[in-house]
């Protein structure tokens, strides 16, 4: 590594190669890697490629702040908060209630007031392995409301979320969709330095007031776009028809000589009728004619 | 012949209008220093100053673009000017050939034992020649005395190592405005041009007291 | 006798006391010899000492220092958490309403923000070695915004070039149609006529109500022409000085000078009848304008009748 690789493009292209390793040896070097990573490092459910990560909340289904129920392997029947996301894996890390392991440390990864190599760990729990657990309205006893653990979740519709800051999607039970389960509320957070206040994001500058200036300043234009983008230009070169158009199929050994049998047969004279030919012709059919008649 | 060829003595440099300063030049690439008793140098100082050259301390060249005024130090005459820059001379000859084993205890050295450097270039070469100048403004028994640094940097903590040893050594900053490395002649002209005017000015106050 | 003390063979040449050998003679006596002219020699009590290293903290640096453009809150490095990572970049929609002015200083402050990330991440990666991509995931939100920012500027563009394009063909009835409206108004109207004239005039020409604002070019002629003949027009039917005028040149005027005294005069009877008069001075003394250079001398108009402007408001300010 050379410390330049964020400026450069340099040997990119031979880097991705090294890492697009052959599709049979993945797992293959997944073992390896396993094996070779001390065992507070190796997560609990496999890693994700990163196209697969996990992004907006309606992937995630589940938010931090969500009681669930762990559904598979020694935790089973837990029910527990999703403390956070875990984005490498695509799973949640759950609160102590959760699934932990307990796995030694080398002293130098010691935290403060560790005295013990045993750490417990908590270890992230995928998607399929565990079910939203909320709160309904108990038919049977009106005014009281009941525990439920939700069998799976669909999206319909969306709002926009003020404690989130962006628009939700209703979570609603699947087969019962009248039945919404609100999002859990974020810890509230001051706005980042970089934000700007939604008054001043709303407010509105810009008004159409003339046709014959042009909004833009004449000089800033060549900064904006390029006039003379082959996109734009609506002409195709040379090259680009090169580019675009496929080249030709090449004929057969058999369709080459058949279409050199054609052009000989084609090339051959063609037969005038001369008027001796035509006299013979002409007499045959009278003398033919004259005969049935 | 060049002016800075060869050795100039008190009474040269008077009537060829130069005035009582000494000048510490540094090379941009390697750190090394040369003195001069004028504004310029030529070969004739880097082969006084450089007696034993070897390969971390290359005979520098004479090219114009890697040298940089370091210093220029004013005096009270042309005498002491000229026995600072003999002192300088000296201390240098000291280091070089004399005293090397004290002079390379003293510098600071990399993990290989050698003296730190980076690519061609030793900054110890350049905080020598402040010491040394310090030490030869001590040695020269001058009372008074201005030194115009490059800049802030390059002098050092006044109150540590200047102070104690020359409470009365003026220190001064030549204004770096512009283009230093463009400008550097005619700054240091005028610097010497100032130099000269306080010198005659000293010089008629002298007369009138006597 | 021979000596056996070894030397060259003429040294015991030389060495021997032979009575013919006479001692050298002595110098002449110099009186006039001139003193040395140089009498300062180096200490013999100089000693070699411990280098004095640059200091630092000699140099104090200016708060307005240019350089610390690229530095966030004056420290080397944010740490992660002092990042902002929960702010979005700004959305298409949302530039859309905001003005030339305010998406180029939004431009500027997300080019400085930039500068400091990317100042960072190269620290980052260069001098730590570090993999981690938390600064760069700040500045490509901030990136998304600079390309937004100019695809909304693009956008405004093609729009008002369409539109200018559409334009063309509904111009001439347009412009038709607000005359009819205009000259059937009644005089209790007048105000509300003028001021819908001047909203026109920069709408349609470009022509600000401000004289010095005005960039002199075909669409600002042709624009000062329509209004100078619909002000005419407005008031003829109310004094004969003026439908004299109008009359005599075929109901519209096409002399930019004629046009510009016109133009220039207030929205009312008496001004717009004075600038007749002056018209028919002009034309009384064989004043006009070439088609050729309508341009030129109308930007020479301008620019004076500008002079004045701020030469009377300096008067009257004193």
């Amino acid at each position: 590594m050379s410390g330049y690789q964020h400026l450069s493009k340099a040997g990119s292209r031979f880097l991705k190669q090294v890492e697009n390793r052959p599709k049979h040896l993945v797992d293959h070097f997944k073992k390896f890697e396993e094996k070779s990573m001390p065992s507070f490092l190796v997560p609990s459910i496999p890693r994700v490629e990163d196209e697969e990560r996990f992004k907006s909340v309606r992937e995630w289904k589940y938010m931090p702040g969500d009681r669930v129920v762990v559904t598979k392997g020694k935790w089973k029947g837990q029910v527990c908060l999703i403390h956070q996301h875990d984005k490498e894996t695509n799973g949640f890390v759950l609160d102590e209630n959760g699934p932990t392991k307990t796995v030694p440390v080398p002293k130098q990864f010691w935290s403060e007031g560790q005295n013990s190599h045993m750490v417990t760990f908590p270890m992230a729990v995928s998607q399929n392995d565990v079910k939203l657990v909320a709160d309904i309205d108990d038919q049977k006893a009106p005014g009281e409301t009941k525990t439920v653990a939700v069998r799976d979740i669909v999206f319909r519709g969306s709002y926009y979320d003020e404690a989130y800051k962006k628009l939700m999607p209703f979570r609603c039970v699947s087969g019962q969709e009248d039945l919404v389960i609100p999002w859990p509320q974020p810890e509230k957070k001051p706005d980042g330095t970089l934000a700007t206040s939604p008054e001043v994001a709303r407010e509105q500058t810009f008004w159409v007031s003339s046709i014959a200036q042009s909004p833009i300043p004449q000089g800033a234009l060549l900064t904006i776009r390029n006039p003379k983008s082959k996109f734009r230009r609506g002409v195709l070169t040379a090259r680009d028809i090169g580019k675009l158009v496929a080249p030709k199929m090449p004929l057969t050994k058999t369709k080459k000589s058949y279409i050199a049998e054609k052009q000989q047969l084609a090339a051959r004279p063609k037969r005038k009728l001369s008027d001796d030919e035509r006299e013979l012709i002409g007499s045959k059919v009278f003398e033919y004619y004259s005969q049935n008649a | 012949m060049v002016a800075a060829s060869r050795f100039r003595t008190a009474q040269w440099l008077q009537k060829a209008g130069f005035a009582p300063q000494v000048f510490l030049f540094r090379n941009l690439e390697s750190g090394q220093v040369i003195y001069s008793q004028m504004p310029v140098f030529a070969q004739h100082q880097i082969d006084m100053q450089f007696k034993r050259p070897d390969w971390s301390n290359k005979k520098p060249s004479t090219r114009r673009d890697v040298w940089r005024c370091m210093a220029v130090v004013d005096l009270p005459t042309y005498d002491q000017g000229v026995q600072l820059y003999q002192d300088l001379c000296r201390l240098r000859y000291l280091r070089d050939v004399r005293e090397t084993k004290k002079t390379d205890s003293l510098r600071k050295k990399n993990e290989d034992g050698h003296v730190w450097y980076s690519a061609q270039y030793r900054p110890t070469y350049g905080q020598e020649a402040v010491a040394d100048l310090r030490e030869a403004l001590a040695k020269t028994a001058t009372i008074m005395g201005q030194i115009h640094w490059e800049d802030e940097w390059r002098m050092g903590d006044v109150g540590k190592h200047w102070n104690p040893v020359l409470p009365h050594v003026k220190h001064a900053v030549i204004p770096r405005t512009g283009n230093f490395a463009r400008e550097q002649s005619a700054i240091l002209r005028a610097l010497g041009e100032r130099a000269k005017l306080a010198f005659a000015e000293r010089a008629s106050a002298d007369k009138a007291i006597l | 006798m021979l000596s056996f003390k070894r030397g060259l063979h003429s040294t015991a040449v030389s060495l021997a006391r032979t009575k013919y050998t006479k001692p050298k003679p002595k110098p002449k006596s110099r009186p006039h010899v001139r003193p040395p002219t140089q009498h300062t020699h180096h200490s013999n009590d100089l000693s070699v000492t411990a280098p004095i290293p640059p200091a630092a903290a000699n140099i104090v640096t200016p708060d307005d220092h240019p350089l610390w453009q690229f530095f966030a809150d004056k420290k080397y490095m944010r740490k992660f958490d002092e990042l902002d990572n929960d702010s979005r970049a700004w959305s298409i929609p949302e530039l859309r309403r905001k003005s030339f002015d305010d998406l180029h200083s939004l431009w500027y402050t997300s080019l400085r923000e930039r500068n400091v990330l990317a100042r960072e991440n190269h620290l980052l990666k260069n001098d730590m070695g570090s993999n981690q991509d938390s600064y760069e995931a700040v500045a490509e939100k901030i990136r998304t915004s600079m390309w937004r920012i100019r695809h909304v500027l693009s956008e405004r563009d093609w729009a008002f070039k369409k539109a200018n394009e559409q334009f063309d063909s509904h111009k001439n009835k347009f412009l038709q149609e607000f005359e009819t409206d205009f000259l059937e108004a009644p005089i209790v109207e007048d105000e509300e006529c003028f001021e819908k004239l001047t909203r026109l005039q920069s709408s349609v020409f470009g022509i600000s109500e401000f004289i010095d604002e005005n960039i002199v070019d075909r669409t600002f002629v042709d624009g000062m022409k329509y209004v100078a003949n619909l002000k005419l027009k407005k008031f003829a039917s109310r004094s004969d000085d003026i439908r004299e005028l109008l009359e005599q040149s075929n109901h519209s005027i096409s002399d930019a000078g004629e046009a510009f005294v016109v133009f220039t005069a207030e929205n009312s009877e008496t001004a717009v009848k004075e600038a007749s008069d002056v018209v028919k001075e002009l034309r009384s003394k064989g004043n006009s304008v070439s088609r050729y250079d309508e341009l030129e001398t109308v930007n020479d108009y301008v620019k004076q009748l500008a002079a004045a402007q701020v030469e009377k408001n300096v008067v009257s300010g004193v």
